[in-house]
């Protein structure tokens, strides 16, 4: 592989945990720019895919490339450094901080983080521009009238939405949301729709979305694969696959028949 | 008078020690149960080099802060492989070492338990001046803290004490962190214990055991967690409260065991009615 910006690649991924198969020969592309969902039922291997691309366990077979450089075996806090960034179903905020905070802290390269940037002017300065950069992401997701608030009191969907300006905010080109939806009260829906339309999309990034919420896969995913009894049985172009006969039959069942 | 301007000298050294703790363990949620320890080998540092060495009292009391913030480092590098209750664990077994350390191996004047002696320049010769300089250290390290907890780097402790596996899945090693706020509150302990050396005049290892461990925790669990004003107000107001034992009119033999009850009925209270302390900001029930 040449590196520059080609997204992410995962390459014959295989995976088993002691004597129980999870999936093997999984291969996707993740270009940048696009939105790649991949959905498939509960307990296909969907979020151990993201798992193992962070480097929190490693895999059985199978190699992971970002801008094609190799990633397999990088620990989970220095996969930003290359580049990549993820969000997990459970959302794991930092209750005590507020919304602000959250998304203030996932910035990268802050100066103020280290002992001697308390005394330095620039750190200072980094801060007053982070904060503005993180008033506009909220802003973004309507959720500035709760910047000042800790995010533990916030509803589980405004956590969820401020769980995936915190990825966006690590500035990562290539970012991996773990059911971005699930949960998330129906009136939110769209503005996670916006929020991947118009800041995890932004400026080339490439993502990787693992989502039940087949109409939210529907408006913001560019291409689908399928993950079933342990290997991709469909991939390609969003409606493509959404609308083939046995993706239908294997996974959407009657509710997507008409 | 004497008095009042030893128990104020005092109550800013606590104060130190507490702003500390509270950093580790309010701020950053590592529970350190042996920050004894620390204090121990900053007093031990400060008074072996000003009363065997000669050394100047402010030289050896930088050192001291230095000296203990290195150990703090070096002890804590083992620890951050093991988490949760276990690093509690663990911490409670470094102060039973340094204990052992100061008993068996920790110079002592000929003819006493500990070290006396201390050469005291100008400002800590006297209780009324050296209660200034302490007080005005402590206003210092209350400042410090301050900056510190406002800071970004202050945010990342919070983010550490809540979810540090997603820190990291922001890209930023919660270790990191923790050994950067051990480091500085190794050091602020140190500073503490040579700066309690020179308000008791003599230090030995009694002064050291897991009794001021806890004490500790008391000071910062009263207070409030997570909350500088928590620390100098529990250091206060449970110095005062002990003092005011004195005033009831028991006898002496009753004094020491009925304040250790005193505490641990203190920190149940606490517990069941107000985990946060007075003024905290943070409890351990999420």
């Amino acid at each position: 592989m040449t590196s520059g910006n080609s997204g992410l690649r995962i390459d014959r991924l295989a995976m088993n945990f002691g004597g129980v198969f999870v999936f093997e020969d999984v291969s996707i592309e993740i270009p940048p720019g696009k939105v790649t969902a991949c959905i498939g039922p509960n307990g296909a291997g969907k979020t151990t895919i993201i798992n193992i691309v962070c480097g929190v366990f490693p895999p059985k077979a199978g190699d992971i490339f970002v801008d094609g450089v190799r990633l397999t075996g990088v620990r989970p806090f220095d996969t930003v450094r290359y580049g990549l960034c993820r969000s997990f179903q459970d959302v794991r905020i930092f209750p005590f901080l507020t919304a602000i905070e959250n998304v203030l802290v996932a910035m990268p390269d802050q100066s103020g983080e280290g002992l001697a940037g308390l005394f330095l002017p620039r750190a200072r300065a980094q801060e007053r521009t982070n904060r503005d950069h993180a008033r506009r992401l909220l802003q973004a997701v309507a959720l500035e009238s709760a910047a000042e608030r800790p995010a533990g009191e916030l509803p589980f969907g405004q956590q969820k939405l401020l769980s995936l300006l915190r990825a966006v905010a690590t500035g990562a080109r290539v970012l991996l949301l773990d059911e971005p939806a699930t949960g998330v009260e129906n009136d939110l829906i769209p503005r996670v729709v916006d929020l991947i339309r118009d800041l995890v999309k932004a400026e080339g990034r490439a993502t990787f979305l693992v989502e039940h919420n087949i109409d939210l896969v529907r408006q913001v995913a560019d291409q689908v694969c399928v993950l079933q009894g342990g290997r991709i049985i469909a991939a390609g172009d969003v409606r493509r696959v959404l609308d083939d006969e046995i993706v239908i039959r294997e996974y959407l069942g009657q509710v997507y028949d008409a | 008078m004497e008095h009042l301007f030893y128990l104020g000298t005092l109550i800013a050294v606590w104060i130190i020690v507490a702003l500390a703790a509270n950093l580790v363990i309010g701020y950053t949620g590592m529970m350190a149960m042996g920050q004894a320890a620390y204090l121990g080998v900053g007093a031990y540092v400060a008074a072996t080099l000003n009363i065997l060495l000669g050394v100047n009292f402010y030289v050896a009391l930088l050192v001291a802060s230095i000296a203990s913030a290195v150990i703090a480092a070096v002890t804590l590098l083992p620890l951050l492989r093991i988490g949760g209750f276990y690093f509690a664990l663990a911490t409670l077994g470094v102060n039973f070492v340094f204990f052992d350390i100061f008993h068996n191996l920790g110079p002592r004047v000929e003819g006493s338990e500990g070290l006396y002696g201390l050469q005291l320049p100008g400002p800590f010769a006297f209780s009324g001046p050296r209660f200034a300089t302490t007080l005005a250290i402590a206003i210092v390290c209350v400042l410090l803290c301050q900056r510190v907890v406002a800071s970004p780097l202050g945010r990342a402790l919070r983010a550490t004490r809540d979810r540090p596996d997603a820190l990291a899945a922001l890209g930023k090693d919660p270790r990191r962190y923790q050994m950067i706020i051990w480091t500085l509150a190794g050091a602020l302990t140190g500073l503490a214990g040579g700066l309690y050396a020179a308000t008791l005049f003599y230090i030995d290892p009694t002064l050291f055991t897991l009794d001021a461990s806890i004490l500790i925790l008391v000071y910062i669990g009263v207070g409030g967690l997570a909350s500088t004003a928590g620390s100098v107000l529990g250091v206060i107001l449970l110095i005062a409260f002990n003092e005011s034992l004195r005033f009831v009119g028991l006898p002496s033999q009753f004094v020491g065991p009925l304040q250790q009850a005193m505490y641990g009925l203190l920190l149940i209270g606490l517990m069941i009615f107000r985990r946060r302390g007075l003024v905290g900001e943070y409890d351990f029930r999420e």
